[in-house]
């Protein structure tokens, strides 16, 4: 065995282990590794369980990798897991998200621009859940903050950078008759 | 009133809880009511929506502070309409027309477009919940706090359940006999020494109904004290007694 396929043995089993996520620059510095390397071990047993299909995908969400179920077993395995359900985000804050992922770094007085009322709290309550900081300051009077996403938003949708987020539909271009 | 063919009741103005909990807000108004008039954005009057506006939170039971968003677009939307009134120099002014002007035309679809997003990110919230991770599975009570979070009806529903079992039993002769919660507790303590769990119905097996009860009422009295943690998977499961080590250090 040379030394690649151990490294890659031994990736693998660090994933497993780790349960809910490991970032990569971890493994890189446990193994003693560049995150280069790494990360060209971590693709190719992505695409290892890809063309496996089975019942567990490795995943990556942000920076972090997983082990985690096939969306298609979800309502076999239904019956294992504690809670059926998670608990999902509010419409005010997927909106108020969606306007700081798409348009970010952004101020407050952006985002109640777009929605027409007042965000303050929906955005406390997004940076609580470390969905989103505050990434700077705008150089404008009062210097108000900018924010913007965080790796735990991209985790938790489970997206591996900002390109993956779907391209913003233009309005203007559906028809009325469908709204 | 052209708000009377509008239901009333279709559109609710959601108050901001402190958790940032809104959902409607001035802008989902203006969109109710331009799909209510079926016609295109471009061609909706200011006149009739800055009316049908102004009534409508105006009818609504709710405190200036909730209405404060709303009153501001009411403003700026009264704010339109006077200008369409008062002539202009400009010919190409954009209030010239009774038309909503650009800007606020451009907020509404800007608006939308985020709406649309918003759900694109709940499908992909949904479809990130479906991926499970290990330790997913029901038995991971392991945590520690949560622990202390005992039912004591389904304990005490446990607890008959077993001691049916027991008077039934023709091998268990009740006698007189004087039982010491305190003792028992000690011989519990000195159990918890040794092994981390303990059954509750091994632990029982042999004794009378008194002391059965007795050692229950030690349990309760050791868990009171935070001492151990009793955990029970599911009604009329055996009880396990543990050595709660969040306090004892």
């Amino acid at each position: 065995m040379n030394d690649l396929e151990k490294t890659k043995k031994a990736v693998e089993a660090i994933v497993f282990i780790s349960g809910d996520g490991i970032e990569l620059s971890d493994i890189a510095k446990g193994l003693s590794k560049t995150n280069q390397e790494i990360k060209i071990i971590l693709d190719s047993l992505i695409d290892d369980y890809q063309e496996r299909d089975g019942g567990i995908f490795l995943n990556q969400g942000g920076s972090k990798y997983f082990f985690s179920t096939d969306k298609k077993v979800f309502t076999s395995i239904q019956y294992f897991l504690k809670e059926n359900k998670k608990e999902t985000l509010s419409k005010a804050m997927l909106e108020t998200l969606a306007i700081i992922a798409y348009k970010q770094p952004l101020t407050l007085f952006d985002i109640e621009e777009v929605r027409g009322v007042n965000s303050r709290a929906v955005v406390t309550v997004l940076i609580s859940k470390k969905l989103i900081k505050q990434v700077g300051q705008k150089e404008s009077p009062g210097k108000p903050g900018l924010y913007g996403t965080t790796k735990e938003f991209l985790e938790y949708f489970g997206l591996q950078d900002l390109k993956e987020l779907p391209p913003l539909k233009e309005v203007k271009e559906i028809n009325f008759e469908e709204i | 009133m052209v708000l009377s063919e509008i239901k009333t009741n279709q559109f609710k103005i959601d108050i901001q809880t402190k958790e940032g909990i809104s959902k409607n807000g001035p802008l989902d108004l203006l969109w109710m009511l331009i799909e209510s008039y079926e016609v295109d954005i471009f061609n909706v009057s200011l006149t009739r929506i800055t009316n049908d506006f102004c009534l409508y939170i105006e009818k609504n039971d709710i405190t200036i502070d909730e209405k404060a968003d709303f009153i501001v677009m009411g403003t700026r939307l009264i704010y339109y309409k006077s200008k369409l009134l008062t002539p202009s120099s400009n010919i190409d002014d954009d209030y010239e027309s009774d038309s909503l002007p650009l800007e606020l035309v451009e907020q509404l679809l800007q608006y939308k477009k985020f709406q649309g997003a918003a759900k694109n990110l709940r499908e992909i919230e949904e479809m990130a919940n479906m991926n499970m991770v290990r330790g997913a599975i029901w038995h991971n009570y392991e945590k520690g706090q949560d622990y202390l979070d005992v039912d004591l009806v389904a304990l005490l529903k446990a607890f008959q359940q077993f001691l049916l079992s027991v008077e039934k039993s023709e091998l268990m002769s009740i006698e007189e006999e004087e039982i010491n919660t305190e003792l028992i507790i000690n011989e519990l303590r000195k159990i918890l020494l040794l092994e981390s769990e303990v059954s509750f119905f091994l632990f029982i097996k042999k004794f009378t109904l008194l002391k059965i009860i007795g050692t229950f009422l030690a349990l309760l009295e050791m868990a009171k004290m935070r001492e151990i943690m009793i955990v029970q998977d599911s009604q009329n499961d055996d009880i396990k007694i543990k050595k709660n080590y969040i306090n004892n250090n």
